[in-house]
């Protein structure tokens, strides 16, 4: 288990880039939702032990995070969102290399990588360079290397970014297989990824946790609370005047709303919420903004 | 036009953003600056010419524009592949712009920015000139003008030719790396250039055009300020082929640059140059055969924590050096390292006469300093920037620093594959030296001796330099900042030596050991092991300093970078710290100990202010009358392997003046330390012990003839080793020393006085003592120091029991006593006590001339010359003995000594003579007859027998006729061609160096020990005037001399009487060719200005038409026409090359010129295809390429 302990870290300039987080997150996929500038990245690295936070405190299976690093990477795999690999270097040799960082040697790690390969679908391309795959080989090149070494505590930062449909969902599948043994952090800003597979989520905002829990419950904490109506764009002033509007669409011409209210307000219907409405409800609670005017 | 606009000035107010150029800024202002002010940093330019002159300032600029070169690069890669990197490519290909605009545009920003580095340069070299604490006398009243040719002529083009070829590269290939390579490529290019025009080459026709070449302009400057005095250099702007060169290299430069612009695509192909490069790679990969492996379970892994820990570096190990080793840049650096290796060796040649020299290890040994400095700084500038930086900009550095492994693998990762980058490096070159010995013939490699040396005293101290570049660029935020704080730290470094701080324990360098064949590397060695334990426990502890800082992971401000390190630090590395810092502070010790206890720690400055003290105090003795050596007994005990001599004795004085001495100075060595000086009858007065100055004064005043008995014992003892200036006289195996260094003499010793005028007037003194004028009365019964007439002489040396020991005069008796050997030498008739001591392990070899031994003591393996010497010796036995006078000794003996020298030395009856000269040479372009053999033994006469009075001229008599007398034996015994190059070589020594002469030139007969007048123009003078009256009577006339002067005491022999001599036997008719050779400084100005022949009966007529003009000069170098009335070779060649040497001339014979047009006709036999005058470079024709044109017959 992955107990997160008040943790606070503020940039200079006066950013806070997480306020008192805490979170307790068992085996099995975690999703963390939020907008972009949350925090969410912050909160992934300094888990990932790359980053010291102000205060407060990680524990994994009872080990201390910030302290005992090297301990922790060794049960770690992490995909940032950013990566790379050298230039002109194919695959294979990226991932023996990452093989043999992680303490994996020999024959083991010529297992290992095979293993990783097939798993992500990259057997064949295994030659070709990294510099040279197409979006969807080159996080799948991303996820092998988490995985090697077959780690207790996988970290996984905006991994579906620029996917195409089919991808996210080998990608997904991939992810769910890797079992209920293992603590998956996910955090994403598509609410499908988490919807499809996390049982569990969190929700930030502006560096704090603005709800947590699990999905079924969190969605079904919004049923009688949600309504909704179609109307057009120059109704929407007037309705943002007066209800709490969560989300807004455009669906064939006609403008979808979605307002948020304990009873149903006049001529709106009752809407069956989504996680996705929980998200957006998440962040309108907080005064957050979740879309533009 | 104004997207064009738009994109140059968005480029340029990019970069002018980055700290990188407001970095380089002040980095450029202070390097020109610091040139020029810097008293002990100059560049190759005049040490006299105004500093703030065209010509001094154009030396600085092009020599300083090869660092313009980073800047350069860094503002062309970031103009261009800018794009690339930060994934910005898409997005301004898709706009409507041209290929042109977008080319132009950033071309355009690259080149203000590099003109804005430039300039700041060149402002930095002007406000160097205004510093007010330079040598006033060197600078001109303030003027632009300089500085305006500077720029124009030479910043600006310059900065343009190296943009235009940067920017077409890096457009080209899209490759930073390839950008480098041809920074290398240009680099080695300019050196190879260098060492080609330098040595020997020079004069050589055709070699004017390749200066052309050099696209700084270095060289043209070179060339054009060659042959030019002081005052022309002061005021002339050295235009010469400079415009030539600027628009060659502007025009190849931007044809280059429209070539690349051309090809530019605006799309995302990769460039050509690179896909071909890959298409070949791609094809050769082997597809593996398509396999089904089985999906294994995937098993938690078991990783022992220990035992992980070298193959974790060995991987991350493997990934560097792929980056490194697979990378066309690598290849480069290997290729033109063996280029600049082969070019060094085909440079390299003996110090006389610029022969070829076998390539011994020894020789070969040297090579792998200077030249290679060049390029380890260079790679380790720029590798250790792209290995630091590597998985930052590759963007796997968040997921490296999130796996387990300890922080310091990464630093010393890096820090090794820079060093095995350096390794490959050396080791190509340590088998390119390899290879061309064997190229030349010669097997014996030495192969232990290579290792030591190329990979232990260089190698060391070239991967020592890698460590502090890791560090840097861990600390620098980005390569290009790294790279400039390194190269800073590089300058720094490289100038501490200049600048006066002199001290090993913190120059952080391994001083070059010299490898000598006969005294091996020597006791320097100890020092250079301290050193590298030292450094070795310095760079340890960088390299954990590296790992503390080593960025893992992301920082939000510094503070947290530092307790990041903090945390670092555990037990084992705080250990491992205080151990080898522990290991630092005691090899410190030692060295300090060694350094500044067992010796004294003198600075460059320190020793020149001694000289200067010595000076001030004593200076009035200079000049007072002393007693002179007229019999010496004394005993010498040389302890090689303790590296100690004792010399002990009792001299005869007498006072050879007329009048009574009551008190007179003894001078010895600083460097002996003295147990015993006593003069029978005389008291000390006057002790300075330090600066070896002992003030006796007479109870009662010796008289004029009367005699009086000094003793000594003193001590020449070395302990540990020194900071530098080390004891290469008395050494483990090839001691050396000359009697004056080990003896106490009577006299002010005046050659330790400063001579150069910029330093003395620092020290504020005065202008240096010209030599006595000719004639002066007071003069013309001294010789030298402690040298004033004849003297007995007798020796008894000791030495170890496996070594010999040589003296002047004759062997009486050997034996062994105590395990030691000992010789007992006594000198047959008075000798001059002009005295050298050696002993080493000899292998000797004996032969007879008539009843005179010769002997060759040498190192044994250094046998490739030992019977060349010796016929070499007989021949010039025969000839000087048949046309001057018997040889006065009953034996001549050659001495082989360690290459810390470099020289051939006259003393009676023995020549020491250097490993690296006469005994490595390859003596088969000079026919098999050794040059400073026939010189030396030429000294027996030309200062041995007949001595020349201190005064101006004297050279003429001891070194032009001992130059002439070796011309005359080559002419004697070798083909005519060889002498001809010879005299050839001696015009250009005389007419390149005659612009460098701090004192201004002077005739002959006054010459004031000026080498290019000794031995080249007295030479040329004395062999011209036997052209002309004959060798017979010139011989006649020094026969004459030497009966008058040989052997004789006070008054000693003048240049005027020589000259005198010349004049009796030559007759009327040469009594003004006389004086125009020997009193008057005489220069030529001969051109061809055309010629034709016409086919006749017999053969053909060919018909020149000279134009002919004599001036004669001052010492300044102001020329004034006067008549011209003498004689020239002209001569006519078979073939139409302007290589007048190796051809035999159909015609060759003297012809009147006169000032003006002058027309001769001439027949020959056959036809003639070039036509020369003074095709040998006999007269001093200050142009003499316009001597020679091709003959076209009709």
């Amino acid at each position: 288990m992955l107990k997160l302990s008040g943790l606070s870290k503020t940039y200079p300039g006066n950013i806070s880039a997480l306020q008192n987080i805490n979170l307790e997150i068992q085996k099995g996929m975690f999703g963390l939702l939020g907008p972009n500038g949350a925090g969410k990245s912050t909160l992934m690295r300094t888990v990932a032990t790359l980053q010291e936070p102000d205060a407060g405190s990680i524990t994994f299976d009872g080990i201390d995070v910030l302290k005992e690093k090297t301990a922790v990477r060794k049960m770690l795999g992490y995909l940032p969102q950013e990566f790379g690999a050298y230039p002109r270097t194919s695959a294979v040799t990226m991932l023996k290399h990452f093989a043999a960082l992680k303490g994996i040697h020999g024959k083991e790690r010529e297992a290992v990588v095979q293993n990783v390969l097939i798993k992500t679908n990259l057997w064949e391309a295994r030659y070709r360079r990294v510099d040279q795959f197409s979006g969807g080989m080159k996080q799948r090149y991303g996820i092998a290397q988490a995985l090697i070494g077959a780690p207790k505590l996988i970290i996984v930062d905006e991994p579906t970014a620029g996917l195409d449909p089919a991808e996210r969902r080998r990608f997904q599948n991939l992810l769910v297989e890797l079992g209920t043994d293992v603590v998956v952090l996910l955090s994403t800003h598509i609410v499908d990824d988490v919807e499809d597979i996390c049982p569990q989520i969190a929700i930030m905002g502006q560096g704090k946790i603005l709800l947590a829990g699990e999905a079924t419950t969190l969605i079904k904490g919004l049923e009688g609370k949600l309504w909704s109506l179609v109307t057009e764009k120059s109704k929407l002033a007037e309705l943002r005047a007066m209800h709490r509007v969560t989300s807004t669409r455009f669906k064939s011409g006609s403008l979808d709303v979605r307002v948020l209210a304990d009873t149903q307000p006049a001529g709106m219907a009752a809407a069956r919420p989504t996680l996705e409405d929980v998200y957006f409800c998440a962040l309108i609670e907080n005064d957050l903004p979740a879309e533009l005017e | 036009m104004r997207t064009l606009w738009e994109i140059l000035q968005f480029e340029f107010r990019q970069q002018l953003k980055t700290p990188f150029l407001w970095a380089v800024l002040p980095v450029f202002f202070l390097i020109h600056l610091f040139s020029i002010t810097s008293t002990g940093i100059t560049l190759w330019a005049h040490p006299q010419a105004n500093i703030n002159s065209a010509y001094a300032i154009a030396v600085t600029e092009t020599t300083l524009g090869f660092f313009g070169m980073l800047p350069v690069i860094v503002f062309v890669a970031t103009a261009i592949l800018r794009d690339g990197d930060t994934a910005t490519t898409e997005l301004f290909f898709v706009k409507p712009i041209t290929r042109q605009q977008y080319l132009w545009g950033r071309f355009a920003a690259a080149c203000l920015l590099a003109t804005l580095v430039g300039l700041t340069g060149l402002l930095g070299s002007l406000t160097g000139t205004l510093m007010p604490w330079l040598d006033q006398y060197r600078i001109a009243p303030f003027s632009l003008q300089p500085f305006k040719f500077c720029f124009f002529a030479i910043v600006l083009p310059n900065v343009l030719i190296l943009c235009a070829l940067f920017f077409s590269v890096a457009s080209l290939t899209r490759s930073l790396a390839a950008t480098v390579g041809l920074a290398l490529v240009l680099m080695a290019a300019d050196l190879v250039l260098a060492n080609y025009v330098s040595v020997g080459n020079s004069g050589q026709d055709g070699v004017g055009a390749l200066v052309l070449l050099d696209h700084s302009a270095t060289l043209i400057v070179d060339a054009s300020s060659r042959n030019l005095t002081v005052a022309e250099l002061n005021v002339l702007l050295p235009q010469a082929l400079l415009l030539d060169n600027r628009l060659l290299w502007l025009a190849i430069a931007f044809g280059v640059l429209l070539l690349s612009f051309k090809r530019f695509r605006f799309d995302f192909t990769q460039s050509w140059i690179t896909r071909r490069l890959q298409w070949k790679k791609a094809r050769r990969k082997r597809i593996p055969r398509r396999s089904s492996p089985v999906l294994q379970r995937l098993q938690r892994a078991t990783r022992s924590s220990s035992g992980t820990v070298l193959p974790q570096l060995g991987s991350q190990l493997r990934m560097d050096l792929r980056c490194v080793l697979r990378s066309p840049l690598f290849l480069l650096i290997l290729v033109l390292g063996i280029g600049q290796m082969l070019s060094e060796f085909s440079a390299h040649v003996s110090p006389i006469m610029d022969v070829p020299l076998y390539p011994v290890t020894s020789q070969m040994l040297g090579f792998f300093r200077y030249v290679m400095m060049m390029f380890v700084l260079i790679i380790a500038i720029y590798y250790s920037g792209v290995l630091t930086h590597r998985e930052r900009e590759s963007g796997i550095a968040e997921i490296v620093a999130a796996s387990p492994f300890p922080d310091w693998i990464v630093p010393v990762s890096k820090a090794l594959a820079l060093c095995a980058v350096i390794t490959m490096l050396l080791l190509a070159m340590m088998l390119t030296a390899i290879t061309l010995q064997a190229f030349n013939g010669y097997t014996q490699f030495e192969l232990e001796l290579y290792l030591r040396s190329v990979f232990l005293y260089n190698g060391f101290y070239y991967w020592m330099l890698c460590v502090p570049a890791v560090l840097i660029q861990i600390v620098a935020p980005n390569k290009w900042l790294g790279m400039l704080l390194l190269f800073v730290l590089y300058v720094v470094l490289l100038s501490l030596g200049p600048l006066g701080f002199e001290h090993i324990l913190y120059g952080f360098a391994i001083p070059d050991v010299i490898y000598s064949d006969m005294n091996g590397f020597g006791h320097v060695s100890e020092q250079v092991h301290a050193l590298i334990a030292y450094w070795a426990c310095f760079c340890v502890l960088l390299l954990l300093l590296g790992h503390l800082l080593y960025p893992r992971g992301v920082y939000a401000s510094f503070r947290e970078r530092v307790r990041d390190a903090l945390a670092r630090l555990t037990p084992p590395v705080t250990t491992v710290m205080a151990l080898f810092a522990l290991g630092f502070v005691a090899a410190g010790s030692w060295i300090f100990y060694n350094t500044n206890v067992l010796n004294a720690y003198q600075t460059t400055d320190d020793l020149e202010r001694a000289k200067a003290s010595y000076e001030t105090k004593y200076g009035k003795y200079e000049n007072r009358p002393s007693p002179s050596f007229n019999d010496i007994d004394m005993t010498i005990d040389i302890f090689p392997e303790m590296r100690r001599l004792e010399s002990r004795g009792k001299a005869i004085l007498r006072n050879n003046k007329n009048m009574a001495i009551d008190e007179f100075v003894v001078s010895v060595n600083p460097k002996m330390k003295v147990n015993l000086l006593d003069i029978g009858g005389a008291t000390l007065t006057t002790t300075d012990a330090v600066q070896g100055f002992y003030l006796f004064k007479l109870n009662t005043p010796l008289e004029p003839g009367m005699t009086a008995t000094m003793t000594w014992d003193m001590s020449r003892i070395n302990r540990g080793f020194a900071n530098s200036n080390h004891d290469t006289e008395v050494v483990e195996n090839g001691t050396f020393v000359s009697g004056l260094a080990v003896m106490p003499a009577p006299g002010f010793d005046y050659t330790r006085k400063l001579d150069d005028n910029a330093v003395r007037r620092r020290l504020g003194l005065k202008e240096a003592a010209r030599l006595p004028a000719l004639g002066d009365p007071e003069f013309l019964d001294k010789l030298a120091f402690g040298v004033d007439g004849g003297s007995e002489f007798r020796v008894v040396i000791s030495t170890a029991a496996d070594q010999t020991a040589v003296a002047p005069g004759v062997l009486k008796r050997e034996w062994r006593e105590n395990e030691r050997r000992y010789f007992e030498y006594v000198a047959e008739r008075p000798i001059p006590p002009h005295l050298a001591f050696t002993s080493a392990r000899y292998e000797i070899t004996r032969d007879r001339w008539h009843d005179v031994a010769l002997e060759i003591y040498y190192y044994p393996k250094h046998a490739y010359n030992v019977e060349a010497m010796l016929a070499t010796a007989k021949r010039s036995l025969d000839y000087f003995t048949r046309e001057f006078s018997p040889y006065p000794l009953s034996h001549f003996r050659i001495l082989e000594y360690p290459r810390y020298r470099t020289a051939a030395q006259a003393f009676p009856g023995v020549v020491p003579y250097s490993e690296a000269a006469g005994f490595v040479t390859n003596l088969a372009t000079l026919q098999n007859i050794d040059y400073s053999t026939i010189h030396e033994l030429a000294h027996i006469w030309w200062g041995g027998q007949a001595a020349a009075a201190r005064m101006q001229g004297r050279e003429l008599l001891n070194e032009s006729l001992a130059q002439y007398s070796t011309l005359m034996v080559y002419k004697a015994n070798a083909d005519p061609a060889l002498i001809n190059r010879m005299i050839g070589s001696f015009q250009r020594g005389y007419l390149e160096n005659r612009s460098k002469d701090t004192l201004g030139e002077l005739p002959v007969m006054y010459t004031e020990d000026q080498g290019y007048i000794s031995y080249f123009k007295g030479a040329l003078a004395l062999y011209a005037l036997q052209e002309m009256i004959g060798e017979n009577t010139v011989n006649q006339a020094l026969r004459n001399y030497l009966t008058k002067f040989a052997f004789k005491r006070a008054p000693f022999a003048t240049s005027r009487d020589l000259v005198n001599e010349l004049r009796s036997v030559a007759g009327s008719d040469y009594q003004d060719l006389i004086t125009d050779l020997f009193e008057k400084i005489v220069l030529y100005d001969v051109q061809l200005v055309e010629t034709s022949a016409v086919r006749v009966s017999d053969g053909y007529e060919v018909s020149l038409t000279v134009s002919a003009q004599q001036f004669e000069a001052n010492g300044k170098g102001e020329e004034t026409e006067v008549p011209l009335h003498n004689w020239f070779d002209v001569a006519l060649f078979p073939n139409a090359e302007p290589a007048v040497e190796g051809q035999t001339p159909l015609y060759q014979k003297k012809h009147l010129l006169k000032s003006g047009e002058n027309n001769i006709t001439v027949r020959v036999s056959q036809k003639p295809a070039y036509a020369c005058v003074d095709p040998y470079h006999k007269m001093a024709d200050r142009r003499p390429e316009n001597n020679g044109k091709a003959v076209h017959a009709n």
